[in-house]
């Protein structure tokens, strides 16, 4: 049972990533794209990393894909015609990834883990909360900080757009 | 948790990250590179979330969810970005871009 999910999950994140991989229209590899990230926010519930999966769900599947189907519409050239995008290199660029898919299975394939047991937490959450506030304090007040800069910066380039 | 379920994942995010390079390097529209970045990123998170499994601390999902907030930070900094380039010039294709400004 567990392994037809986690089959069926990784089946998921490889269609919508072929998909991506594959298609010359961008809406279409948008919506591929939240296929793929729903994939990975299953794979984060079969770690057992629950906070992780709806942070994956709600910021991702929820938040990026949204504002990338956005881009796409204020940016496309061509109106009631389907929004394209060409290929360059495409032998290059299959050759590197390939070379590099190779390297990668050679290397954990090969690699020597030490089987281990998994580390008990009782509450993930809570655990996550206290150490965000404790051991990651300096770069938690960081990244809130960054999270306000670029998003007030964003809403202003994008205004500065607008207004000329 | 086993050691094929261990490499099962690994095997996954290394998929993952070589379809994001191959998406990087071909194609030619901004928001394509875009969701090419996504999917480097979304590898990088799997092998963090999959390692901190035998962390007590959780370290590693800590630093996933920092990697995701900035994601997010990205993104929207570069949609900006590309909505202020095709305003000014009419381009998405990284290609025909030849110059920053248009005065």
């Amino acid at each position: 049972m567990i392994l037809a999910i986690q089959l069926m999950i990784g089946l998921m994140i490889l269609i919508g990533v072929g998909i991506i991989v594959i298609t010359k229209n961008i809406v279409h590899a948008a919506y591929a794209l939240a296929l793929a990230l729903l994939g990975v926010a299953g794979v984060y519930v079969l770690l057992g990393a629950e906070l992780l999966a709806v942070v994956q769900i709600m910021l991702y599947a929820g938040g990026v894909v949204i504002l990338l189907s956005f881009g796409v519409m204020m940016t496309s050239r061509l109106r009631g015609e389907r929004v394209l995008s060409e290929s360059k290199n495409q032998f290059l660029a299959a050759s590197t990834s390939v070379l590099l898919l190779v390297l990668l299975v050679i290397g954990i394939s090969s690699a020597d883990f030490v089987p281990k047991e998994s580390a008990v937490v009782d509450s993930q959450i809570e655990a996550i909360g206290i150490s965000f506030l404790t051991d990651h304090i300096v770069a938690f007040e960081l990244i809130a900080f960054i999270l306000l800069v670029a998003l007030v910066g964003a809403a202003y380039l994008a205004k500065m757009a607008a207004n000329e | 948790m086993s050691e094929e379920l261990l490499r099962y994942y690994l095997y996954l995010a290394a998929f993952l990250f070589s379809a994001g390079i191959y998406v990087v390097l071909s194609k030619r529209n901004l928001i394509f590179i875009l969701i090419g970045v996504e999917l480097l990123l979304n590898s990088a998170n799997i092998i963090l979330a999959t390692f901190s499994q035998f962390d007590p601390k959780l370290n590693g999902q800590v630093f996933a969810i920092f990697s995701i907030v900035l994601t997010v930070c990205e993104v929207s900094i570069a949609l900006a970005i590309l909505l202020n380039i095709y305003r000014n010039q009419k381009v998405s294709n990284l290609d025909e871009l030849q110059e920053v400004s248009n005065e």
